[in-house]
């Protein structure tokens, strides 16, 4: 992470007040695209902390995006639950989800690991899609309402009817889920799960009980994935199993992996990075995927560390220049 | 029959997978470009469904030297995360290089074997049906001859076994790798020309196929060819008889949920080594 | 010596691969505060005795206890908290980070803030990262390496490598602790160096268990000897003793460490 020098300080305000001005710059689309920039953002770092600083690959995240979604949605439409109180609700549930996907995974190395989340990620999709009854299947769940409006003690009430709303809703739950994951990451708990990273024995030796971390991670960055879809699904105001499917954990890991993966700002740099682009190469539309792909083979064979990881090398080098060039 | 398909991709990933340790997550892709490749020596080119076969076969296998050489051995001393990604990525690119040379419409291949019918043991099956496990399994015949008994099929088997070893006895680890994975996208081509009759093609069919070829190479145990195939035919078995007696709209889970638990009893697969 | 109470204790420990017996019906003891070598060579088993000790592999048959429990079962963890540290054969240390950082990875055991402390910055959890911060400097300290604190761990020199696996091992406070070939690629100077590392470490009141190969360290530095050969243990007791022992002798001709040497 960079250090807490006076530049990195007001390029994070920087960044805080563009993109708190950022609706009134640019049009509907790009706004659109905004919101839906923030939202897989939260889902790329609830990633990252599973990723980037444990190690592990998980293919599954779609699928807590969408139990998040859906146990959401399912309250509010078909129970008449406050959205606020279906929030930990949905946290819980995926949460839940993923210690279960943990517990029966973790054990398993490398490649076997990915294709374990990935396979329990279909089945889950598989269930969302055929369990008619209770998720209304291929159908979708549509109509689904914007927040309930929270009361402000004599100021009358926040209302979240417009896009506008919602979107500083999204954007106050991103800079909540960076800060936790910052004081996570700078604790004893962040220290462990990078251990376990980079070298399972020493860290085990080094007393870190590999199997409770592990499941920590993924229960956290479950819940924190299951929060996106619930922005999601009030967002967007209608669900399907597709929408809010495997794919958004695919391009998630795609994200983190162009973003950089392990570090902190990567997930999001490689999140608005990746849904941005497209718009400036707006006569490639239908290339997208097809880029994306090149991109990512180029990216994975020739900077690993993705932008942020090659951005930091280039700071290096240059702080290394001026001292070596000293007579 | 369905088996058989299964059984030949797996066959390829567990090949690829035990020379290179890398999963080729993109062998799906292959089996559908493979399926286009018969697709065009047919409709463009109007040559019979054997040649169309044999088409499938080499140009996949060039197919597979590329991508040896300029996809994943640049990223062969990277963590395995890496590779897995840049299959990923592969995936992507053929995927959606075929949607927009080819377009998304269905195609059919039409294999003179798929109109005559014949009755085997009550059952009655277009001789396509037939065909695909008659070769399938005539590949997979001479899939074992080779690494058993030919000189490069025991580079291969060294080169698996231990890649270091194999360079200190002057195997070229490299050519070797080419040409398994030459051999491995072979299989994946004829596969998806084979199945194209039957399931007709189009750009996403590489997607269930290989994801349920990555469930049976684990099954089997990663790197075991017998476990590949066995798989293979495993779960075309229990995919038909689930879809008769349990349920057709689950069908694709009983994979995948029988995979998360066996792996969660054993861990290293069912003939892998631990 | 101090004929304290006994740290480690080894029962007929086997520990077989397959058909392959690595460790077979090895019994010994730790004496608390002492400085106890196994030496042996190549392929005796050393390395998996400390595995098995440090609760890396699982024992095949046989008991081994540490602080009088047995640690049938025991994962590595549980064993570090028991207070076990190790370094391993090849030194294992994260590269990446400085060396400061990998010291306090290795206080994980002893920090007590938890998640919600973390993540509210509350006072306590302040208090102990700087307790733990000053804490690994003293260790930084004691190794020998308080002024490279800030520098990469994967840039320093071998020895100095060594160190910071040291310090790692150290910074859990152990009571007993396992060196796997300490002195692999050090020069001359840098094992004399080691030696008083050692004692310094004895004299705060660590056990030591030391796998090594040269022989002068092992005899200038112990309090008692082990000798495995083909996992099976010939030998035990003063360095005088063991060094001179014909079967000891026996087990080392032919290779370029002999005991004389």
């Amino acid at each position: 992470m960079a250090p807490r020098t006076a530049t990195s300080v007001l390029a994070i305000l920087g960044v805080l007040v563009l993109a708190i001005a950022a609706p009134f710059l640019v049009n509907d689309y790009l706004f659109h695209l905004l919101v839906m920039a923030v939202i897989w953002s939260i889902l790329a770092t609830s990633l990252n902390l599973v990723m980037g600083y444990t190690g592990l690959l998980s293919l599954a995240h779609g699928a807590f995006f969408g139990m998040g979604a859906y146990t959401s949605a399912l309250l509010v439409t078909k129970c008449g639950w406050n959205f606020w109180a279906t929030i930990p609700a949905a946290m819980a549930v995926a949460a839940l989800v993923g210690v279960v996907l943990g517990v029966l995974t973790l054990r398993l190395a490398g490649h076997y690991f990915a294709v374990s989340t990935l396979s329990f990620g279909i089945v889950i999709s598989l269930i969302l899609e055929k369990w008619d009854d209770l998720t209304e299947g291929a159908r979708g769940i549509s109509s689904i309402p914007p927040p309930t409006p929270i009361p402000l003690f004599g100021l009358g009430e926040l209302r979240f009817e417009s896009d506008l709303a919602r979107y500083y809703l999204a954007l106050a739950v991103l800079i909540l889920c960076l800060l936790f994951v910052w004081r996570l990451v700078h604790s004893a708990i962040g220290r462990a799960l990078e251990a376990i990273r980079q070298n399972e024995l020493l860290a085990s030796c080094l007393g870190v009980n590999l199997v409770y971390y592990k499941l920590l991670a993924f229960s956290l960055s479950a819940a924190m994935a299951g929060l996106a879809g619930v922005l999601y699904s009030v967002y967007i105001n209608y669900l399907n199993p597709v929408d809010a499917g495997l794919w958004n954990g695919f391009y998630a890991v795609m994200y983190v992996v162009i973003g950089g993966m392990g570090t902190f700002w990567g997930p999001i740099v490689g999140t608005v990075f990746m849904v941005t682009l497209p718009e400036f190469l707006r006569v490639f539309q239908d290339y997208r995927l097809l880029l994306l792909g090149i991109l990512l083979i180029i990216m994975i064979t020739f900077l690993p560390a993705g932008i942020v990881g090659g951005i930091k090398a280039l700071w290096r080098r240059g702080m290394a220049r001026p001292a070596a060039s000293r007579p | 029959m369905v088996g058989s398909i299964y059984a030949l991709i797996a066959m390829g990933v567990a090949m690829i997978y035990g020379v290179m340790n890398v999963p080729d997550f993109a062998l799906g892709a292959k089996a559908m470009l493979g399926g286009y490749v018969a697709f065009f020596m047919m409709a463009s080119f109007h040559q019979a469904y054997g040649a169309a076969l044999a088409a499938s076969i080499i140009v996949l296998a060039i197919v597979g030297l590329g991508v040896e050489r300029w996809i994943f051995r640049p990223v062969a001393k990277a963590p395995p995360i890496n590779g897995f990604i840049s299959a990923f990525g592969l995936l992507l690119v053929f995927e959606n290089f075929a949607l927009i040379a080819f377009g998304s419409s269905y195609r059919r291949i039409l294999s003179p074997y798929d109109r005559e019918m014949i009755n085997i043991l009550g059952a009655n099956l277009t001789m396509q049906r037939l065909l695909v496990v008659i070769i399938a399994v005539a590949l997979m015949i001479a899939m074992h001859l080779f690494i058993r008994y030919t000189r490069l099929g025991a580079a291969i088997r060294a080169s698996a076994q231990n890649p270091r070893g194999a360079v200190l006895c002057g195997i070229h680890t490299e050519r070797i790798a080419g040409i398994t994975m030459a051999i491995g996208s072979g299989l994946a081509g004829v596969a998806g020309a084979l199945i194209g009759p039957i399931g007709m093609v189009y750009p996403s069919m590489g997607d269930t196929l290989i994801v349920k070829a990555f469930v049976i190479t684990i099954l089997g145990g990663m790197g075991s060819i017998l476990g590949a195939i066995l798989g293979g035919y495993i779960l075309g078995l229990i995919e038909a008889l689930g879809a008769m007696y349990i349920s057709v709209d689950y069908k694709d889970a009983f994979a995948f949920a029988i995979l998360v638990l066996v792996l969660a009893v054993r861990p290293q697969g069912l003939f892998g080594k631990a | 010596m101090n004929q304290g109470p006994v740290l480690v204790e080894l029962d007929m420990v086997t520990k077989a691969f397959g058909g392959l017996r690595a460790v077979r019906e090895v019994s010994l003891q730790v004496n608390h505060g002492e400085i106890f070598s196994v030496i042996g060579p190549n392929g005796s088993g050393k390395s998996t005795v400390f595995n098995l000790i440090s609760g890396v592999l699982p024992v095949t048959s046989g008991q081994i206890r540490i602080f009088g429990h047995d640690t049938k079962g025991l994962r590595p963890h549980q064993v570090a908290s028991l207070g076990v540290g190790r370094t391993f054969q090849t030194t294992q240390i994260f590269a990446d980070k400085t060396v400061l950082e990998n010291t306090i990875v290795g206080r994980h055991l002893q920090v007590k803030t938890g998640l919600l402390g973390a993540q509210f910055g509350t006072r306590h959890f302040r208090d102990e990262e700087a307790r733990h911060r000053v804490r690994s400097l003293e260790i930084l300290d004691v190794v020998g390496l308080r002024g490279d604190a800030d520098r990469t761990a994967g840039q320093l020199p071998n020895a100095l490598q060594q160190r910071v696996a040291i310090a790692m091992a150290l910074a859990n406070e152990p009571k007993l602790l396992l060196l796997d070939e300490p002195t692999g690629g050090l020069m001359e100077q840098e094992v004399v160096e080691l030696m008083r590392l050692l004692r310094r470490i004895r004299d705060l009141g660590v056990t030591i268990m030391l796998i090594e190969h040269k022989m002068r360290l092992v005899r200038q530095v112990s309090d008692r000897i082990a000798v495995l050969n083909n996992g099976g243990l010939i030998c035990e007791g003063k360095p005088e003793t063991v060094l001179n022992d014909a079967r000891v002798v026996e087990a080392y001709l032919g290779t370029v460490d002999a005991p004389a040497a």
